[in-house]
């Protein structure tokens, strides 16, 4: 079994090391383990390992190494080539072909697990098993059966961190707006609409033809769960995130337009995705075309939202009521419309004298804000998690039942209760 | 074999990758890893961009070390190497003099700073005063005003990460290229020969191309640098005077005249920085591995420059006539 940290949430609030024994008696919940541990009550960083060197690895690696909290100790890939590129990166860390060498090390402490889709299950249930901490990609699984699993195993294990990756619940950008939408700056929310173009044909290259199959799963039907699935599924669950609700069915179309190499994924897809108010997503993701990259709109009776690049801007209808802050607002044009920036450290920036509309000194990619939510959560709970095992396994439920509308051009209803789950 | 062809837009400038390969779609996903390593190096190095890793270096490390990621460590750790080899002709440290020269920015239109000037910013250049600490992977500018521009090495830095990533996906025939002055050819071009590189003459006007030399690559990179490209005209009543964006570390003087260098050698990254070199030092002792030379245009044409080392590089086998 492996170390289970002690709280330092915890050992703050009690003070001292002096009445240790006293949180011991008033049964805070904390493992036997801990009273042994190798460094319980320092501020070292924990030790964590990503498993899983390819982009999106690299992308978790380079994010773990901007937060002081973690310390990237271990790089995991059965690629000979992964852990060579690991090493050109991150030549600090250790590198591992087997993961379950990785999870008998006592020393990690978590692991981000970013390994294709269809992989998840057994590591995120080994790594639960063995006391680790546990990130797990969005989405969790490409069947429902396999995200169940998952996440059933991540709510019972009550005494570790369980994060899906979720990204914009954590995004600061994305929860200002979500405030600021709840609270009816844009009226009656009527639909949403979200887009992500990019022109690249999603293949992945190695020297080795059956190396190329295996990194090559998200273009394979059987495994993979699309563009709707593996790219859309954090869009989507910003617009459920902004509804307060979850879909009851997707209608799906899609084809393969340009990128005819032999996949059976589609290369270009659109879904309209209904809510139970009445309200529709309609979603869109090509990489033929990267014109317009990626943006989410909200689009309500009073005005209507668009946030791209981490950005977001207010379009105001004209009958909508006069807000008391907007006459100080930052506005831009947008060729005939004018927008009200809406920037999560808009005052902030201005203090220090910079441009809201210019690239922030001090802004994070998403990935990182959901790393850092982690890592507060090693440091200072546990507490559930923002994106937790249940939000997880929503989520991966509709990617898995839109991917299956795209894939057959169908309408798939998705009954209320496909989304329950109990922790076993 | 066919021929794939990847085009996008990087660092203020066109690069291009063109694969030969007998599977298309195979080349066609090598090419795209390789621009996405291109593009990443693009906003780690960015100069300009306040989320870049550099522009956080310029704006954090004259208070002290901070700390970077391996691969920037790296990347200043060549840096270090170069500015030893090259006497201190390469150096990053030159942003300063950049800016006051009136050649930093786009809407820039030049200027010729004061002697006194250019002695305050010659005492904030030099590379060897910047401390890396590979230990604690750290950076620290340690003069006041002292900040990076890697724009004299990020091109070849680029392609040759590249490369790496194109020769792990076992491509063996490929052309890369960042704004036609840094290239790397591998292996063979569609005719079987080594990618041979034209050196245009900048100078030339009307219809061209107006061919000053044709380099052949064998799975080696070419790096060009001239006055042209972000430079100004001095009038000075006597004399007209080209000045280029290329700064002498050692005098804090903007290149000047009708000079063009070219380097070759296995690391793009060694050639630009030598290239940069060679245009403000022509007599520059170069190593053995390095092919480089340093032009002038003369009213008879493109002769060595006085002290070039590689004087007879112009007369090597290794430069092919154009037609």
């Amino acid at each position: 079994m492996a170390l289970k940290r002690f709280s330092r949430r915890n050992f703050l609030k009690t003070g001292s090391l002096g009445t240790l024994a006293g949180v011991l008696a008033a049964g805070e919940r904390i493992p036997a383990e801990a009273a042994s541990s190798r460094t319980p009550f320092t501020d070292d960083p924990f030790p964590c390992a990503v498993i899983g060197f390819g982009e999106w690895g690299r992308e978790i690696a380079a994010a773990i190494e901007d937060i002081e909290e973690l310390h990237l100790a271990v790089i995991c890939d059965s690629f000979p080539l992964m852990l060579r590129r690991a090493q050109r990166a991150h030549p600090q860390a250790a590198r591992i072909a087997d993961y379950r060498e990785v999870l008998d090390n006592p020393d990690i402490v978590a692991v981000f697990i970013a390994t294709a889709t269809h992989e998840h299950k057994d590591l995120v249930l080994d790594a639960l098993q063995a006391g680790k901490h546990v990130y797990c990609e969005a989405p969790l699984a490409n069947t429902i059966d396999d995200a169940r699993i998952i996440a059933q195993a991540g709510l019972a294990a009550t005494d570790q961190i369980f994060q899906a990756g979720m990204l914009y619940r954590t995004e600061p950008q994305y929860r200002s707006v979500y405030g600021f939408v709840r609270s009816g700056a844009i009226g009656r929310p009527a639909m949403t609409r979200s887009q992500w173009h990019q022109k690249t044909s999603w293949r992945r290259s190695s020297s080795s033809s059956e190396r190329a199959r295996a990194l090559n799963w998200r273009l394979d039907k059987d495994l993979s769960l699309g563009l709707i699935g593996e790219i859309g599924i954090q869009q989507i669950d910003f617009s459920n995130w902004i509804m307060g609700t979850r879909p009851k069915a997707v209608t799906g179309f899609g084809g393969i337009m340009f990128w005819n190499d032999g996949r059976t994924v589609k290369d270009t897809i659109q879904a309209m995705i209904e809510y139970p108010g009445g309200e529709n997503l309609m979603y869109d993701a090509s990489l033929v075309s990267g014109f317009d990259a990626s943006y989410d709109l909200l689009f309500g009776n009073d005005a209507t939202i668009i946030l791209r690049d981490e950005k977001a801007w207010m379009f105001k209808e004209v009958d909508a009521p006069m807000l008391g802050w907007e006459v100080y607002a930052r506005k831009d044009k947008f060729y005939k419309e004018t927008g009200i920036a809406l920037l999560a450290n808009a005052t902030k920036l201005d203090a220090l004298g910079q441009d809201p509309t210019e690239d922030d000194p001090n802004a994070k990619p998403p990935i990182w804000h959901a790393l850092k939510a982690f890592a507060d959560n090693l440091t200072y709970g546990p507490f559930p998690a923002v994106a937790d095992a249940r939000l997880g396994y929503e989520s991966t439920v509709i990617a898995i039942k839109a991917n299956e509308a795209v894939q057959e051009g169908k309408r798939v209803e998705i009954p209320d209760e496909l989304y329950e789950i109990q922790a076993e | 074999m066919e021929s794939i062809r990847l085009a996008f837009s990087a660092m203020a400038t066109r690069f291009e990758i063109v694969i030969l390969d007998e599977n298309p779609v195979h080349a066609r996903a090598a090419a795209e890893e390789a621009q996405r390593e291109i593009l990443r190096i693009e906003a780690q190095c960015n100069f300009y961009s306040p989320a870049s890793e550099l522009n956080r270096i310029n704006r954090e490390a004259s208070g002290g070390p901070i700390r970077c990621t391996a691969a920037m460590m790296r990347l200043l750790q060549a840096c270090k190497d170069l500015h030893q080899a090259t006497q201190g002709y390469f150096d990053p440290t030159i942003a300063p003099a950049l800016k006051s020269w009136g050649l930093r920015n786009q809407a820039d239109t030049g200027r010729i700073p004061s002697e006194r000037e250019r002695s305050a910013l010659v005492a904030a250049i030099g590379f060897e005063t910047v401390d890396l600490d590979h230990a604690a992977s750290t950076v620290c500018l340690t003069q006041p005003h002292q900040q990076l521009d890697l724009g004299g090495i990020a091109k070849g830095w680029a392609l040759d990460e590249a490369r790496l990533v194109l020769e792990e996906s076992g491509i063996e025939h490929a052309l890369l290229h960042g704004g036609t002055s840094t290239a790397i050819g591998l292996g063979r071009d569609p005719e079987g020969q080594p990618w041979k590189i034209g050196v245009e003459d900048p100078y030339e006007q009307g219809d061209g191309p107006f061919w000053i030399m044709g380099i052949p690559l064998r799975d080696q990179a070419l790096s060009v640098s001239g006055v042209r490209g972000k430079w100004f005209i001095h009038d000075s009543g006597e004399a007209r005077i080209e000045y280029g964006h290329v700064m002498d570390p050692m005098t804090g003087m903007a290149v000047s005249g009708k000079r063009l260098t070219v380097a070759v050698a296995n690391s793009a990254t060694t050639c630009d920085a030598w290239s940069t070199a060679l245009l403000t030092h022509a007599e520059l002792s170069i190593p053995d591995e390095i092919m480089g030379t340093a032009l002038l245009k003369t009213d008879s044409g493109w002769t060595a420059a006085p002290g070039s080392p590689r004087s007879e590089w112009s007369n090597t086998a290794d430069l092919l006539p154009f037609n």
